[in-house]
């Protein structure tokens, strides 16, 4: 269930600390906002700072996906910002905070899962050849 | 490799510090409240109280063709202002965001009509300013 000790090296342990520590502000900043949408927005960015740390054997093998979530959620909270507004000290801050977030999720996945193309397409291969293994072992067991 | 990734990492943080400095430096689109007028024959001020996430008063009635004050107090930790928009939706009026505090806003004049005026932040927080 818990994952091994992965081999982080003290770079990556400081990246995913400043990940989480920017996940947290945001969260933070938008929970203070008041109202559902913002209260909603604050837990989405509480649940993807835990995704990013858990040490769970699920989590680990899927941090790739952890790590596009959060940029597309980002990203989702900036564009919707951008047309929404309001345009103001605090909201500044919190986009500010968004857009590090994204740098170093970015430079994160770089790291730890290289290219996101090359992830994606490894990922459909693997799903692939476990949904041809179950039919063939369905079928052998019929 | 390594050099390049610290150096990024130390770019986005410079960003946040950016931004965080920054965000102070915003213009006031209104003032503190002032000492309330001694003037006995001076109109009163209509108020606009922002509790539970909706605005008290929904229904504010003003002189048009004359420039005024409208009192905000906001009476609760997340942050709200009012925003006057004309019926055709175009906006006339944005006052500043406050948490906790009481402002007055100084309103330019408006012509004859009914205006809408919502919280930027909470757009669900509605009432309507008849100019008369």
């Amino acid at each position: 269930m818990f994952a091994r000790p992965a081999a982080l090296r003290p770079t990556d342990v400081i990246l995913r600390l400043a990940i989480v520590g920017l996940a947290l502000a945001t969260g933070y900043i938008h929970s203070t906002l008041g109202g559902l949408l913002f209260t909603l927005n604050a837990v989405g960015y509480l649940v993807a700072a835990i995704a990013m740390v858990v040490p769970l054997a699920l989590a680990v093998r899927f941090r790739w996906v952890v790590r596009l979530g959060l940029v597309g959620y980002a990203v989702t909270t900036i564009v919707g910002w951008a047309i929404q507004g309001p345009f103001y000290s605090t909201a500044y801050l919190a986009k500010g905070i968004e857009v590090a977030l994204i740098v170093l999720l970015a430079i994160d996945f770089a790291r730890i899962d290289g290219n996101p193309v090359s992830v994606i397409r490894r990922e459909l291969a693997a799903f692939a050849a476990l949904v041809t293994r179950r039919s063939r072992s369905a079928g052998a067991a019929a | 490799m390594k050099r390049l990734t610290l150096a990024l990492a130390l770019v986005a943080l410079a960003a946040v510090l950016a931004a965080c400095s920054g965000a102070s430096a915003a213009p006031p689109t209104s003032q503190p409240t002032a000492p309330a007028s001694v003037d006995p024959n001076a109109p009163a001020v209509p108020v606009v109280t922002a509790r539970d996430m909706r605005f008290v008063e929904t229904n504010v009635v003003v002189e048009a063709g004359a420039p005024f004050d409208l009192v905000f107090d906001n009476q609760e930790a997340p942050p709200h202002n009012i925003q006057l928009s004309d019926a055709s939706g175009a906006k006339v009026f944005t006052g500043e965001i406050v948490s906790n505090a009481k402002v007055t806003y100084k309103i330019p004049a408006l012509g004859a009509g009914t205006y809408t005026f919502i919280c930027e932040i909470h757009p669900d927080m509605k009432g309507t300013l008849v100019a008369e």
